[in-house]
C-alpha cells in the first residue's frame, strides 16, 4: 500500500464522529451528566442552552419527564453502535460468504443462490423487519437478527458480481494449473481481492443498520420503551414537536451525523483502496 | 521419436451439442522446438493452449480427438494425476501480465508456488530459484522485486517476472499466449528476445500463440495457421516464407503484414476469394462432422 498517501478528508470527519461515538458508548457512565432513566417531573421540558430558561447541567434540554437529553443521546450511542457492529458483521458473513460461493462456483450454485437474493430483494424490507421482530419478540437480539437476516443480500449480490470478475483473472487459471483445489483458489487467491469490496459495504451497512434500529424502535419495536434509543427519542420527540423540538432535533441530528458518517467512511475506503488494487 | 506435443483431430464445441470452436484440429511439435500458432482474433490459438492445460470454462466441452503430451493422452488419467503432470511439465506465460498476476500476494510467494507446491521444494531452496531466474531475465534488484506486490512493477517488468516463473521448474513445455500484445511496442521486442533465448537456452518446447507473422519468421520453426477454429496450413517456418506453394489464406496473411521499408504495400486486407475458399473449406469439413464422441 501506498503509504505516503494523504488522508482525506472523507476519512478524517467520519473517523473523527465516530471515534467520539465509540468513546461516549463506552464511557457513557463516566460521561454522562445525569441518569438517562431519572426523572424528574420538575425539571421537565428544559429548553437546551441556546434558548432562554435553560438550566446549568441539562445542556441539552430535558424531555416531558425531565430525563436528561444528553445522557438520553450518549446512552443511546450503546444500543446503535452494538446494532451496527453485530447485525452488519452478521448479514456480512451470511452475505459475502454466499456470494463468494454463487460468484465462483457459478452453474446452479449461482442460480439457486442468486433466485432466493431475488425473492429476499422483493419483500419490503421495512415491512419484513417488523414482521421478523414480531416473530422473535421485541429485544435487542431480535433487531440484529432481524437486520441481518434482511440485509445480507446487499452483500451477496455485490460481493457475487466481484468474485466473478476477480475469478476471470488469469492468475486463478495460474492457480489450477500449478495444482490448487478450488476452495484453496476461492480462499487464498481470490477472497482477498475481493476483501476490499467488503470492507466498503460493511461501513455502508453499518449506517443502514443504525437507521433500521431507528425506524424499529421509532415503531416501538425494538428494546424495552425506557432504555434510550435514538429512534425511540424520536418517536417521543414527535409528539412535542411544537412544544420542546428539541426533543426530536437532537435525536435526529445525532442519527442523520452517524450514517452520514459510516456511508462517507466506506466511500473513504473506496478511494483510498480502490485504484492502488486495480 | 514422436513428437513431444501432438494433437490429433480434435474437436471443441460449446456445449454438448452446439457449434463447434475447434475443427479436426491435428498438429504436433517436436521436443525442444518453437511451434507458431497463427490467426485471427477468434481462431482458436488460445482455445487450442486452453485445451492443453485443461483450463476450458465449463461450457466449452472437449468433443473428441487426443491430446497427447509425451505419447499420454492427459484426458485419459484421473483428474489429480492430469493437475499434477500439467504442473510438473506445462507452464503458461500469460496474454496480459496485469490480470496474470494476484494483485494481494508478493512476487515470491507467486514465482515459487509451483516450485513448493508441485516439486515439494522447501521455501529457501525455492526463493534461491526465484533470484537467480529474475537474474536471467534481467531484472535489476531482484529481491527488491522479490518482495513487491504486482501493482509496484511495471507492465514489462510483470511480463518478466511471469517468463521467469514459467521457466522456474524447468517445465517440457510452456504455451505462450500472445505474450507480448498487452505490452508497447519498445517492450515487445525486447520481451520476445528474451523468451526466444530462455528458450534456447533451457530446451524448452514452446507453443507461441500469436497473429504477427513477423515474430514467426523470427523464432519459430514451425507453424500453424487458423481460420475459425480449423487449422489451413501446416508446415515448417521456412517454407512458409521461402516458397509460394502455400495455401492462400497463409499468404494473405504474410502480405498483409505492414513492412516498414514498403509502407505503401502494407496493410492489404485478406481478398474475398481467399475468403470464399475457407468458408467453403469449412462446409466441406463441417459436412463430415458427426458430432461428439467422447
Amino acid at each position: 500500500m501506498d503509504k505516503s498517501k494523504p488522508l482525506s478528508w472523507r476519512l478524517i470527519l467520519p473517523s473523527g464522529w465516530l471515534l467520539c461515538l465509540v468513546l461516549a458508548a463506552v464511557f457513557a457512565p463516566l460521561i454522562a451528566p445525569h441518569d438517562p432513566l431519572a426523572q424528574d417531573l420538575f425539571l421537565g421540558k428544559l429548553p437546551p442552552f441556546w434558548e432562554d430558561g435553560s438550566e446549568a447541567g441539562y445542556w441539552l434540554g430535558t424531555d416531558t419527564l425531565g430525563r436528561d437529553v444528553l445522557s438520553r443521546t450518549i446512552y443511546g450511542a450503546r444500543i446503535a453502535l452494538i446494532v451496527a457492529v453485530l447485525a452488519s458483521g452478521g448479514a456480512c458473513l451470511i452475505g459475502s460468504s454466499l456470494g463468494l460461493l454463487a460468484g465462483y462456483f457459478g452453474g446452479w450454485t449461482d442460480r439457486i443462490i442468486s433466485r432466493i437474493v431475488d425473492i429476499w430483494m422483493s419483500f419490503p424490507p421495512v415491512l419484513f423487519s417488523i414482521l421478523l421482530v414480531a416473530v422473535l419478540g421485541t429485544g435487542l437480539h431480535s433487531v440484529i437478527i432481524a437486520i441481518a437476516v434482511i440485509d445480507w443480500t446487499r452483500f451477496c449480490r455485490v460481493v457475487r458480481a466481484e468474485t466473478m470478475q476477480q475469478a476471470r483473472m488469469e492468475y486463478v487459471s495460474s492457480a489450477v494449473i500449478i495444482g490448487r483445489t478450488k476452495f484453496g483458489i476461492l480462499l487464498a487467491e481470490v477472497a482477498p481481492n475481493v476483501l476490499p469490496t467488503i470492507g466498503v459495504l460493511l461501513s455502508l451497512e453499518m449506517g443502514v443498520a443504525v437507521i433500521v434500529e431507528a425506524i424499529l424502535s421509532f415503531v416501538n419495536l425494538s428494546i424495552p420503551t425506557d432504555d434510550p434509543t435514538w429512534g425511540g427519542m424520536i418517536a417521543e420527540g414527535r409528539t412535542q414537536i411544537h412544544f420542546a423540538p428539541w426533543l426530536l432535533i437532537v435525536p435526529m441530528i445525532t442519527l442523520f451525523l452517524t450514517v452520514l458518517s459510516f456511508s462517507q467512511f466506506g466511500e473513504g475506503l473506496k478511494e483510498r483502496f480502490d485504484p492502488v488494487l486495480r | 521419436m514422436a513428437p513431444f506435443l501432438k494433437i490429433d483431430n480434435l474437436n471443441v464445441t460449446l456445449g454438448q451439442s452446439g457449434p463447434r470452436l475447434l475443427r479436426d484440429v491435428s498438429l504436433s511439435v517436436e521436443r525442444g522446438s518453437v511451434h507458431g500458432l497463427v490467426g485471427e482474433s477468434g481462431a482458436g490459438k488460445s482455445m487450442i493452449g486452453k485445451t492443453i492445460c485443461n483450463l476450458l470454462p465449463q461450457q466449452i466441452v472437449r468433443a473428441s480427438g487426443q491430446v497427447l503430451l509425451d505419447s499420454v493422452d492427459l484426458a485419459t488419467l484421473p483428474p489429480a494425476k492430469a493437475r499434477y503432470v500439467i504442473g510438473q511439465r506445462i507452464a503458461i506465460i500469460p496474454q496480459d501480465p496485469l490480470t496474470a498476476l494476484n494483485p494481494c500476494r508478493r512476487i515470491a510467494d507467486q514465482m515459487t508456488d509451483r516450485l513448493t507446491r508441485i516439486l515439494g521444494w522447501d521455501n529457501k531452496r525455492a526463493t534461491k530459484r526465484a533470484l537467480d531466474l529474475l537474474h536471467e531475465v534481467s531484472i535489476r534488484d531482484p529481491e527488491r522485486v522479490l518482495r513487491a506486490f504486482p501493482h509496484e512493477l511495471s507492465g514489462g517488468m510483470r511480463q518478466r517476472v511471469l517468463i521467469a516463473a514459467a521457466f522456474a521448474a524447468e517445465p517440457d513445455l510452456i504455451i505462450a499466449d500472445e505474450p507480448t500484445t498487452a505490452l508497447d511496442v519498445t517492450v515487445q521486442k525486447q520481451i520476445l528476445r528474451l523468451i526466444a533465448n530462455m528458450q534456447r537456452e533451457h530446451q524448452t518446447t514452446l507453443l507461441f500463440v500469436t497473429h504477427d507473422m513477423g515474430v514467426v519468421a523470427k523464432i519459430c520453426q514451425s507453424v500453424s495457421v487458423m481460420w475459425q477454429g480449423m487449422v489451413v496450413c501446416d508446415t515448417d517456418a521456412a517454407s512458409l516464407f521461402s516458397t509460394d506453394d502455400i495455401h492462400p489464406y497463409a499468404r494473405a496473411l504474410i502480405t498483409a503484414t505492414p513492412r516498414f521499408d514498403k509502407p505503401d504495400e502494407s496493410l492489404l486486407p485478406v481478398a474475398d476469394n481467399v475468403i470464399v475458399g475457407l468458408q467453403n473449406e469449412i462446409a466441406a469439413a463441417d459436412a463430415k462432422w458427426t458430432g461428439a464422441e467422447l
